[in-house]
């Protein structure tokens, strides 16, 4: 899942330099509307339902992934 | 000196609303109400920038009662050029049969049609009688529709404005600015030398894209310092304020930075979203069609926008 979010947050945030240790408030072209466009991507990709406050833009991509891996175990 | 003579606009008839952006959960859609006080768009469905631009011309000269034949020059300010080469321009030249003028375009992204206020003055000067500014631009073809942070913010239309060396308002002072080390704030980073089509990667290249944050900073403090140089340059009290129609906490912060009252500054950013460089035009022509603007006589236009750019320009009603 960690590989897949990280193209995804390449892509959003167009920033080629982002790591999983990288915060979320880090990526280039992080803003409140491409943190939206995030993650209904993430929403769509994972087939999940994605609530805002788990995606917190203090986390790093990796603890996301994590996070995401638990709620899909869950499901 | 250039004044005024006419100003006229085109809107594609196709209104969106934000409910009709059925591409993103409903959630998402009340925020962009919130995020930029804009309720809908217009989108063009099968025409392209010189189209939309050509009725703006076709409803100026008309208003204007002027025969096309007497145009001198054409400036097409657009961002969103039909193709690459040859200019956009002359295909509205073209289509509205101004066969004595000579046609361009110029990029200056948002700030667009205060770049043509500029240029088109300037040959007023240099002896030309009348000059066409047309400011048009279609962004829906430029951006990604499934992109919230850039898609549901921006519509199209076009604006027309006749200058000579008469008219009802004088051009009495037009400010412009550049910053290139932001050039990539602001971009459509394929399909020039740059990026060519064979070598991009991503489709997301080919779409509009912009740094949200710095964008809204850098709109607040130049739409700001414009205004404010403005009045201290002329030595008055603007009446009206029509700034860059981009996103109303842009322009409710920039009232607050100046001091002046919301009142002062003419919205229509609600009905048509950012329409790039044509979005000052629109709001010129609609204020000049006001119940208002009868009763006003000292007018600041501020935009604002990609490159970075900015410019500003205090007209006078010429008495």
């Amino acid at each position: 899942m960690l590989n897949e979010i990280m193209t995804l947050a390449t892509d959003v945030f167009e920033d080629d330099d982002i790591l999983p240790t990288s915060r979320l408030e880090e990526a280039k072209r992080f803003d409140s509307m491409n943190l939206v466009q995030f993650i209904i991507e993430l929403s769509d990709a994972f087939e999940m339902d994605i609530e805002d406050e788990e995606v917190e833009k203090t986390m790093t991509f990796a603890e996301l992934a994590k996070r995401l891996e638990a709620k899909k175990r869950l499901k | 000196m250039a004044f005024i003579v006419n100003t006229a606009q085109y809107l594609p008839v196709n209104e969106i609303s934000n409910d009709e952006l059925t591409q993103f959960p409903p959630k998402y859609r009340q925020l962009i109400e919130e995020k930029a006080g804009i309720k809908k768009r217009r989108h063009v469905t099968d025409e392209c920038t010189s189209d939309i631009g050509a009725m703006a011309v076709k409803q100026l000269l008309e208003k204007s009662g002027i025969n096309p034949l007497e145009i001198d020059v054409l400036i097409c300010a657009t961002s969103s050029p039909d193709r690459i080469q040859p200019a956009t321009a002359t295909r509205i030249q073209d289509i509205c049969g101004l066969e004595n003028a000579y046609a361009f375009d110029l990029n200056s992204v948002c700030s667009g049609g205060i770049y043509g206020l500029k240029i088109a003055s300037s040959l007023i000067k240099d002896g030309a009688k009348n000059v066409i500014v047309v400011a048009s631009e279609v962004y829906s073809k430029l951006l990604n529709p499934k992109d919230i942070a850039t898609f549901p913010y921006f519509g199209d239309g076009a604006a027309a404005v006749l200058l000579s060396d008469h008219g009802i308002y004088e051009l009495n002072d037009i400010l412009l600015f550049s910053d290139g080390s932001g050039c990539d704030v602001i971009q459509v980073p394929a399909g020039g030398s740059m990026l060519p089509a064979s070598a991009v990667k991503k489709d997301r290249d080919y779409y509009f894209s912009m740094e949200g944050q710095r964008v809204y900073h850098f709109a607040c403090e130049k739409g700001s310092e414009l205004i404010e140089l403005l009045a201290k340059r002329n030595e008055v009290v603007a009446d009206r304020i029509i700034t860059h129609q981009a996103n109303l906490n842009i322009i409710k912060e920039i009232g607050r930075r100046t001091s002046i009252p919301e009142e002062r500054f003419f919205i229509n950013v609600e009905k048509y979203a950012n329409t790039a460089g044509a979005s000052v035009l629109i709001a010129l022509n609609e204020y000049l069609e006001s119940e208002e603007a009868k009763k006003e006589d000292h007018v600041f236009l501020a935009a604002f926008g990609g490159g970075l750019s900015w410019g500003g320009c205090y007209l006078k009603k010429n008495m």
